[in-house]
């Protein structure tokens, strides 16, 4: 459907907190003040996994302005889990808010509250610990070892006690169709292994919490959340609690990329100094811990895939090995994630899926940009491409002959998650980008200067999905998603949004605010949307999973055509004709072909209200029935210095099938966004941690760095193609986009750089130093045997 | 970042004001210009900052025979001068690669000199285009050679008492040209490795003078003295250049850390240092 029969979608609309944004008018968690509030610093442990022997914080009591320290003898018995994504029932508890044992270099040991942060500092000094050092496995290989040290003693699955044996917390096996069978009929059989790395989300506003006691008992929860109501029952679960005694209030948030999905504990910690002082208690994260307290889950995946010799899947079996850090936030789920979105790349008959999640000495990761799927596209996008090559099929035609189409069955989270596909733009999205990239003519033209032989282009693509949402057509005992909304009309003819879904800085408020606009029939600026908390707003899950508009749009939808049909039967009874009879534009009402005649909103309200008639409000309700993948294909070519190994992305498309357009600029913003947080994961963010005592080696941004905007292709080489396509479930016929625009990049780049110098690096990040070393290894093979080209390639592979 | 032990923090309007503060003061005290470097991490053995912004320490000024720059003289003053771009281009390049605008807009030349860094992206060009270091005491004007001022990473012979005030660089008559290339991980990082190259040529468009200088690649930055040798005589052509840098390794021992590995600094020291001399040629031979 032509994005051009709309009034307020497609457009390019400020976001209704840009002015306040831009003149740093807008309060972020951190900017928060209360009188009397106190400062939490937290003592970290030094080593990655270690008993606390002995603690003594009596000298930390005596610093000046030192209200409060606890240590693992005060905090609730409780084993807890924070995420609260997934129905609690399949989520792993593991943690304690401070811990006896510490199992990585950063985690939890006690916590002050001072009246200033310098006490808090200083008090942290002042406290006395006696460790017993054990040894640590700082990688999932290491922790697999039969004699690593066993990292957890105890854990709960919902509230079942886990045995845990080694380190290994969580398996998956599933098969669909039969696997042996396709392999034995496939043609042609590939194999490989790929590893990703652990970026850091790097978002840039930090961690903060501010929990402020309240005069009836309660306390205020201020947090950087990506929702308050999954904020709630984190806090209320390992406080002991009940949840009602909290209110968490919805903050506008710098950035999140997942890091907000409740990591870290601290927004317990405050919380319970809070109650504990009965003191408004604020922390807020360093940078330093923020690189200790979430991150990318690092995967090995082993992929094996049977073809036909015409290039038709038959078989895949993916393997994923995962390393979800000390504890598990995200549980296992970032393992099941990983292995089961390899299942929807392609349409395939027969299909396995086994992984184990495996718990490391290094600080716990969470989702970021993607939750596994970028992992999942690194090595399925990688192989297709030696595939093709092998199969002697181009590879933009071996994806297009194994696509899912509408009609076909797709798994949105793994295989729990089972959803029917209804609209796809993948065609004209690999048409697009192939035409717009040059495919045809660049593909075998790898020396743009002839004076600078060292330099090769190469062009490569990649493409893929994410889910929107996690909506599946029968309810599943998974992941909760289901979302809410109420509206009301205000007598100067606004309407007003009282909603939970958080946004994370990428426009789902205001995206919220076009689809009410739309659907009733006003002006954009007459949409207010509350921040509110959980006290006002009725349920939603967090905003994950590119759900934020997607799913958290449809309750909207909802209650704006249930207001608007109230607002038409006030109008009707005004104009005295039927309600069939009026319609509603830019905030006017009136008869059909005659705007000239229209009454305000305004007054269809007053009246309405004033005359008794009743409100003009809604609350809607909406568990949504699937969770469409929106498509991506993502093209880009290269420059590959084969002297010193470096990459330069010189020419970029990026290609989404987000259905309905709701905010042009957001669109774009997220396209952007999303190809440079790609080509960082694919060239050069990573986190590393001392392989033997787990001490991290480039915590902060002068360590460890994103790509910046001159590394990004000049602005006119970067082609933003969006696919016309109405996505019949969405509102509005929108899809998400926030996450599916990461996911293919770094395969992207890496099928370029295949094609500028024949050389693959199946681990990332493919750093310059990685490729200068494999490009001259293949030299020097060259050299030495004066190969051709061809088996130049041949070698590289095995 | 906080300095957890600063007490003081001062902001003298002369540079006798500045050294009567660095003479008398009793404790730890430290020079900033600029502080982008210091700022970052927090020395808990500073008691005291000088900050020397406001000396009027910033200008890049024609001498006989010589351009003076200011120790406080920041990198966009530096982008921002013709003449600097004119004469002494490996400055120039290498002051429009230091980290990012907002850090060049604060960042001073003679800060990255004390805070002496192996990988300080405005040193190189110094020893390649032979400048001479003025140190500023009450009682006398010292002059030293880059060479001679630093002493390892982070070190240098400024003593309590002493300030950077200038740096003197000698025009070059004839034909010449500079040049100054750097590897790092993304466009803001620091140098995995860099260097600067100086050539003069003669009327056969030879080179009869050079001088090579690389950072990041040992314990301060070194001068590649065979390679200098070298590559007199040459017209810097390529294949000869090819083997002539492997010379590069006789002088550098870099290390391994999150960076880049020693041996990949190895591999590319040769690669810039090659591409430098040819750059700095062709500028020498008006290409």
């Amino acid at each position: 459907m032509p994005v051009n029969k709309y009034d307020v979608l497609g457009k390019r609309l400020d976001k209704i907190e840009a002015r306040q944004k831009a003149t740093g008018k807008l309060k972020f968690t951190g900017d928060l003040k209360f009188p009397g509030m106190l400062h939490c610093k937290i003592l970290r442990s030094p080593h990655a996994h270690a008993i606390v022997k002995s603690i003594d914080t009596s000298e930390a009591f005596k610093v000046d302005g030192v209200v409060d320290v606890i240590t693992y003898e005060d905090v609730p018995k409780i084993l807890s889990m924070h995420q609260f994504l997934h129905v609690p029932e399949v989520m792993y508890y593991d943690s304690y808010l401070l811990e006896k044992h510490v199992r990585h270099v950063g985690d939890r040991v006690a916590a002050v509250a001072a009246t200033t942060e310098e006490a808090a500092k200083e008090a942290l000094k002042k406290i006395k610990v006696e460790y017993e050092i054990l040894p640590a496995a700082i990688t999932a290989e290491d922790a697999l070892k039969p004699d690593a040290a066993q990292i957890h003693e105890e854990a709960k699955r919902g509230d079942k006690p886990v045995e845990l044996k080694g380190n290994v917390l969580d398996t998956c096996d599933v098969t669909i169709g039969d696997v042996d069978k396709g392999f034995a009929d496939a043609d042609y059989v590939i194999e490989r292994t790929y590893r990703t790395s652990k970026p850091n989300n790097g978002q840039l506003e930090r961690t903060a919490v501010v929990c402020v006691p309240r005069d009836d008992g309660r306390l205020d929860v201020y947090a950087t959340s990506q929702g308050i109501h999954a904020m709630r029952m984190n806090i209320s679960h390992s406080l002991g609690i009940p949840a009602s005694k909290l209110n968490c209030h919805r903050m506008y948030l710098g950035g999140t990329f997942g890091a907000h999905i409740h990591t870290g504990f601290i927004e317990n910690i405050c919380a319970f100094l809070a109650l504990r002082t009965g003191r408004p208690v604020r922390g807020e994260k360093t940078r330093e811990e923020m690189f200790l307290s979430c991150g990318r889950h690092p995967m090995i995946v082993k992929v094996k895939a049977g073809f036909t010799k015409d290039g038709k899947l038959l078989a895949l079996h993916s393997d994923v090995t995962d390393d979800t850090g000390s504890y598990a936030f995200s549980g296992s789920s970032k393992m099941a994630l990983t292995a089961g979105f390899t299942l929807s790349m392609y349409k395939c008959p027969n299909l396995r899926i086994t992984g184990r999640s495996v718990y490391t000495n290094t600080p716990p990761l969470t989702a970021m940009r993607g939750a596994g799927n970028p992992q999942a596209h690194w090595a399925v996008e990688n192989m297709m491409e030696e595939a093709a090559e092998d199969l002697g099929i181009d590879p933009i035609e071996l994806r297009r002959m194994n696509l899912l189409q509408v009609g076909d069955r797709f798994f949105g989270q793994g295989p729990q998650v089972i959803s029917t596909i209804r609209s796809s733009g993948n065609d004209q999205l690999l048409e697009k980008g192939k035409k717009l990239i040059g495919w045809d003519e660049k593909r075998n033209n790898h020396i743009p200067y002839p004076d600078k032989p060292w330099i090769r282009r190469g062009v490569g693509m990649a493409r893929g999905f994410h889910t929107s949402g996690c909506g599946s057509e029968k309810p599943n005992a998974f992941i909760i998603d289901h979302s809410c909304a109420t509206l009301k009309m205000n007598e100067d003819g606004t309407a007003q949004l009282m909603n939970a879904a958080a946004d994370l800085g990428a426009g789902t408020l205001s995206a919220h605010a076009s689809l009410v606009a739309e659907v009733i029939g006003l002006k954009y600026e007459d949409v207010i949307v509350n921040l509110g908390d959980s006290d006002s707003a009725p349920f939603d899950g967090p905003t994950h999973a590119s759900r934020g508009l997607y799913g958290a749009g449809q309750p909207v939808v909802k209650a704006a055509e249930e207001v608007k049909q109230i607002l038409l039967e006030w109008a009707a009874r005004m104009f005295q004709c039927g309600p069939e009879d009026v319609e509603i534009k830019e905030s006017k009402v009136f008869k059909h072909n005659e705007p000239e005649n229209y009454i305000p909103v305004a007054d269809v309200v007053r009246k309405g209200h004033f005359s008794g008639w009743g409100a003009a409000a809604s609350t809607a309700s909406v568990r949504p029935k699937a969770c469409p993948p929106h498509f991506i294909a993502i093209f880009v070519e290269v420059e590959v210095n084969t002297l010193t190994g470096q990459v330069k992305v010189v020419n970029a498309v990026s290609g989404v099938d987000t259905g309905t357009v709701v905010n042009l600029n957001n669109v774009e913003g997220q396209m952007v966004g999303g190809l440079h947080m790609g080509m960082g994961y694919a060239l050069i963010e990573d986190t590393i941690f001392d392989r033997k005592t787990g001490e991290p080696k480039n915590a902060s941004f002068a360590g460890f760095h994103i790509l910046t905007v001159k590394d990004m292709p000049d602005p006119d080489n970067i082609d933003l193609v969006i696919a016309d396509t109405f996505e019949p479930t969405g509102p509005l016929g929108a899809k998400g986009i926030g996450e599916g625009v990461t996911n293919p990049v770094a395969p992207a780049v890496a099928n370029a750089i295949y094609n500028a110098v024949g050389v693959r690096i199946n681990d990332l990040p493919m750093t310059q130093e990685k490729l200068l070393a494999k490009i001259k290894e293949v030299e020097a093979k060259m050299d030495d045997l004066a190969m051709t080209q061809k088996n130049v390639k041949e070698t590289v592979r095995e | 970042m906080k300095q957890s032990n600063l007490r003081e923090y001062f902001r003298p309007k002369t540079l006798d004001e500045a050294l009567s503060i660095l003479n008398s003061y009793e404790g730890e005290i430290k020079i900033i210009a600029g502080g982008t470097d210091m700022l970052a991490d927090d020395h808990k053995e500073i008691e005291a900052l000088l900050d020397i912004d406001q000396l009027g320490l910033n200008y890049i000024e024609k001498a006989d025979g010589y351009i003076r720059i200011g120790s406080a003289t920041t990198y966009t003053e530096i982008l921002n001068s013709d003449e600097i771009y004119e004469n002494f281009r490996a400055i120039w390049d290498s002051a429009s690669v230091v980290a990012d605008k907002s850090i060049r807009n604060i960042a001073t030349i003679g800060g990255n000199l004390g805070s002496a860094v192996p990988s300080g992206d405005a040193i190189p060009p110094l020893y390649a285009l032979d400048a001479t270091l003025v140190i500023k005491t009450t009682t006398e004007e010292k002059k030293v050679k880059p060479e001679d001022f630093f002493t390892g990473p982070r070190k240098n012979i400024l003593k309590k008492g002493e300030i950077l005030k200038e740096i003197q660089i000698p025009y070059s008559d004839g034909a010449f040209g500079s040049d100054f290339e750097k590897i790092a991980r993304n466009s803001v990082d620091l140098a995995t490795a860099n260097i600067a190259v100086f050539v003069k040529i003669d009327e056969d468009k030879k080179i009869s003078d050079a001088r090579i200088a690389l950072g990041a690649v040992a314990p301060t930055v070194v001068r590649a003295d065979k390679l200098e040798k070298a590559v007199i005589g040459t017209k810097a052509e390529e294949e000869k250049l090819e083997e002539i840098v492997k010379a590069v390794e006789d002088v550098i021992s870099p290390i391994s850390d999150v960076r880049s590995s020693a041996d990949y600094r190895y591999k590319v020291s040769r690669v810039i240092a090659k591409r430098a001399i040819m750059k700095a040629y062709d500028r020498a031979i008006g290409k």
